[in-house]
């Protein structure tokens, strides 16, 4: 592993870190208090302090012990955590991510976070102790603080951990240097005693002077935990052996820790007699008998590895812990992947099932049973390979919620606002790329719905309502798709009001006839606001056309749906994935098109229905169905491959029809040949194709030619626009030559 | 990077003198331009006095570099030690080897005999 991808670790366990911090900071802010959850967030900050340490990112260190020493105290019970402590660490939080984001220099250079470590370090004043309040001044006023170091002046505890370290010999080329280590252990304690081992120098000619040769065992004298100490070794542990032996190892660790090491025992034991880790007399009693390892741990002996022996059950426990740990490593339920990764073994998966598609064609043309048997076999593999590498990619969406609870704390304050923040199907996975890219629009949607949604206290205890606003987010399945639902229970959308401005803005006619549907859809337009008055929250109709672009550039939809008096809710309709989809196959004049399975409801000969009154709609089982003609949406012509095969079939004008859904919507697609189901890579359209409307992206067929994925939502939305305006003749070609 | 000045005198004696920046990212170029194919007199003098700044890589290269020397049987001396190897030495309690030379011995166990 490189030093940059070290680092890139530290950031993404940096970021968990402080998020596990903010969700820990809400609930005690929300009047849950415990000890776990103070643990919790002061393990948070310490695990931030010490990887930072070791990368020497000091500005992250200075700032983040003083935050522990208040967390500290306040686990002690020194100070009692309120809610202007709370709000506080709130706000150190949010430092210490900014500080994550930038480099020592960095920061150096840059004067406003300077300004706010030092104001932040300044309201911490109050709940620090005096020795805290020191360190905080020479952070403010630039000299240097260093972690403290935990013994007590008089020379502390007799906790007394050894550290045996056999370090991966790249660990210098990987960019990590024992000295950062050891360096930090120095602030976890007092370093009694290290053995730099020289044994493994290789002769001259084999010597890489990049390599690591030195190994190292250390006699530790601290009140650190065994994670604290681990920690300190947590990105070099994979290739490395560590040992870490607590105050109250018996012997027979210790004799079990010589053994496992490559050096020779007795060498071994004298390092660890100089460490003072053993008493010279029971490492030589146990040397010369193993078999009178027991007998030296029973009898009773005054030197400290004895002394030890009877230390609390607690750390035997952790060490129990450790060794667990360490054996379970190897098969550890979860492993770490760069996404980047992940994208690149889809992307593979994708050129797999067009190759696969093109293998199941020339298969057929061969007309070889066995032939054809052994690639419907492949193509059932390729297809659980593609579900479960797509799988690997899918993320649960209650990640993305929990960060909205602070956000809902803090505009509820801003606003003066009482809000409760619901959060249901935080389980529901969809893929991570349509995750990340979420963040915004519903950030917009719910500060909206707090600002403009939900009424103030006094007009909801006026309406007889609880003072307490309800904020709800949801997700869950819905026909293939995966549905995110933003709930309040304020005040509705004022139809009146948007219908005003729309006439005002002159987005719409005094005269223009809209659905409820169509009115709110305004609150998309560009520059649309209703708000009275301009918040630093929402009102400037910057943002809900954004929200809009977003989500369409997701493939997905966005429905609104509100009563006066009862609140709103916001629908956003997501595919399950952006990567490889379950397509089918349609053609209209020789052009290929991928219509999403997850829209189709069933396929109909075009032929046994009649148009009503001329229009592109037909009567299904008593439903009014209008549909597109693709060929002539795409202003399509015949292909040359087209005018032969009809010129030798005489073809005649069949037209299927594709009954598509989207959310409540239903519209027909007609096409000229149904061709059947098809696993589809998505690939995306050019900047060349970004005019054209109703495809969302491209694939590459079996047979090497080009298929356009249908935009179906955007296609549905055109049929149902044609019907509605009544439009007897054919519509007009959304796709005009010059586009 | 690192400045090493190897310097032959006619007193029989070989002094090393580095200065500057002995990191991994010179350590490798100064073993292959430098150490391996050393040939040093019956005394070795080495001046680390102007060391500024040293890593894991550059205090191993120095412990080879020692390791060199014992082999050809010289015995050699650290005449300055500079502030930077110092405060390593004192962290990972070297100074056996950059300042009491007790064990120089365990240098060479291995591949050498007797140090003259």
């Amino acid at each position: 592993m490189s030093l940059d991808a070290i680092l890139q670790t530290f950031f993404v366990e940096a970021q968990e870190h402080l998020e596990s911090m903010e969700n820990m900071l809400l609930k005690m802010d929300e009047g849950e208090c415990d000890d776990e959850m103070l643990n919790d967030i002061f393990r948070s900050a310490h695990t931030i302090k010490g990887s930072a340490g070791i990368f020497g990112l000091d500005h992250i260190v200075n700032f983040t012990h003083v935050v522990e020493n208040v967390l500290d105290r306040a686990r002690d019970k020194e100070i009692e955590i309120d809610t202007d402590l709370i709000n506080v660490i709130f706000k150190c939080r949010d430092h210490m991510q900014s500080l994550v984001g930038v480099t020592l220099d960095e920061f150096n250079a840059q004067t406003d976070l300077q300004k706010t470590d030092s104001d932040l370090l300044t309201a911490l004043a109050p709940w620090a102790s005096t020795e805290n309040i020191e360190a905080v001044e020479q952070t403010c006023t630039g000299t240097e603080s260093q972690p403290e170091n935990k013994l007590t002046d008089d020379g502390g505890t007799d906790k007394l951990w050894h550290i045996s370290l056999r370090l991966s010999t790249d660990c210098l080329k990987n960019g990590m240097d024992p000295l950062s280590f050891i360096k930090f252990l120095t602030s976890l304690g007092e370093i009694k005693h290290i053995e730099t081992i020289i044994d493994n120098f290789p002769s001259l000619d084999n010597f890489d002077a990049e390599s690591l040769y030195f190994a190292y065992e250390i006699a530790l004298q601290s009140d650190a935990s065994l994670e604290e100490i681990e920690n300190t070794f947590m990105f070099v542990q994979d290739d490395s052996d560590i040992t870490i032996l607590p105050p109250s190892a018996t012997i027979e660790d210790y004799l079990a820790l010589i053994d496992k090491l490559p050096e020779e025992n007795q060498r071994l034991g004298d390092i660890l007699v100089k460490c003072g880790s053993l008493a010279r007399h029971s490492l030589e009693q146990a040397l010369a008998s193993p078999s009178a390892e027991k007998t030296v741990t029973d009898q009773p002996d005054e030197s400290p590895a004895e002394e030890r022996k009877d230390s609390d059950a607690t750390i035997n426990a952790a060490l129990t812990k450790q060794k667990q740990a360490k054996t379970q490593a190897p098969e550890g339920k979860q492993i770490r992947i760069d996404s980047s990764r992940l994208d690149h073994l889809i992307n593979l998966i994708g050129e797999l099932v067009i190759n696969q598609q093109r293998i199941e064609l020339l298969s057929k043309d061969s007309k070889n049973p066995p032939l054809i048997e052994a690639v419907d076999d492949f193509d059932n593999f390729t297809n659980q390979i593609r579900d479960a590498a797509l799988s690997l990619r899918m993320v649960p969406i209650g990640g993305t919620f929990q960060r909205f609870k602070r956000l809902v704390r803090d505009t509820s304050q801003e606003l003066g606002k009482e809000v409760e923040l619901i959060i249901d199907g935080a389980d529901t996975e969809l893929d991570r790329l349509m995750v990340e890219k979420l963040g915004d629009p519903l950030t917009h949607i719910v500060r909206n719905a707090m600002d403009h949604g939900l009424e103030s206290t006094e007009d909801r205890q006026a309406a007889g309502k609880n003072i307490k606003g309800q904020l709800k987010l949801s997700a869950y399945h819905e026909g293939g798709h995966i549905v995110i639902a933003i709930s309040d229970d304020g005040n509705g959308i004022n139809k009146v009001r948007i219908r005003e401005k729309a006439i005002e803005k002159g987005i719409i006619n005094n005269d223009s006839q809209l659905s409820d549907n169509e009115l709110f859809h305004l609150i998309f337009h560009p520059g649309f606001s209703t708000a009275e008055t301009v918040t630093n929250l929402s009102g400037r109709g910057v943002g809900m056309d954004v929200v809009k672009r977003n989500v369409e550039a997701l493939q997905g939809s966005i429905d609104i749906s509100s009563k006066t008096g009862l609140g709103s809710e916001f629908k956003i309709r997501l595919p399950l994935t952006l990567a490889i989809i379950d397509g089918f196959h349609v053609e209209a004049k020789g052009t290929h098109f991928i219509i999403p399975q997850a829209t189709i409801i069933e396929c109909i000969d075009l032929s046994n229905h009649q148009d009503i009154k001329g229009r592109h709609c037909i009567n299904l089982r008593g439903d009014m169905i209008p549909y597109l003609n693709m060929s002539e949406i795409f202003n399509l012509a015949p292909s040359q491959k087209m005018k032969a095969v009809d010129h030798m079939t005489r073809h005649t004008a069949k037209r299927e029809l594709v009954i598509v859904q989207f959310g409540s919507d239903v519209a027909g697609i007609a096409v000229d040949r149904l061709n059947g189901e098809i696993q589809t890579v998505v690939k995306p359209l050019g900047p060349i194709f970004k005019a054209l409307k109703g495809i969302g992206g491209s694939s590459l067929l079996g047979n090497g030619e080009i298929a356009f994925i249908l935009d179906v939502p955007q296609l549905i939305e055109l049929a149902i626009a044609n019907e509605i305006a009544n439009k007897i003749s054919y519509p007009e070609s959304i796709n005009s030559p010059d586009k | 990077m690192a400045e090493i000045k190897i310097t032959q005198k006619q007193n029989n004696s070989t002094e090393i003198t580095i200065s500057g920046e002995l990191t991994i990212y010179c350590a490798m170029d100064a073993y292959q331009q430098h150490f391996q194919q050393l040939k040093v007199k019956e005394i070795t003098l080495f001046q680390f006095g102007n060391i500024s700044e040293i890593d894991t890589a550059g205090v191993q290269l120095l412990i080879m570099l020692m390791k060199i020397v014992s082999e050809q049987k010289s015995s050699y001396q650290v005449t300055t030690l500079g502030e930077a190897l110092t405060d390593y030495s004192n962290l990972f309690q070297l100074n056996r080897y950059f300042i009491d030379f007790e064990d120089l011995t365990e240098l060479t166990s291995d591949n050498a005999e007797d140090k003259q």
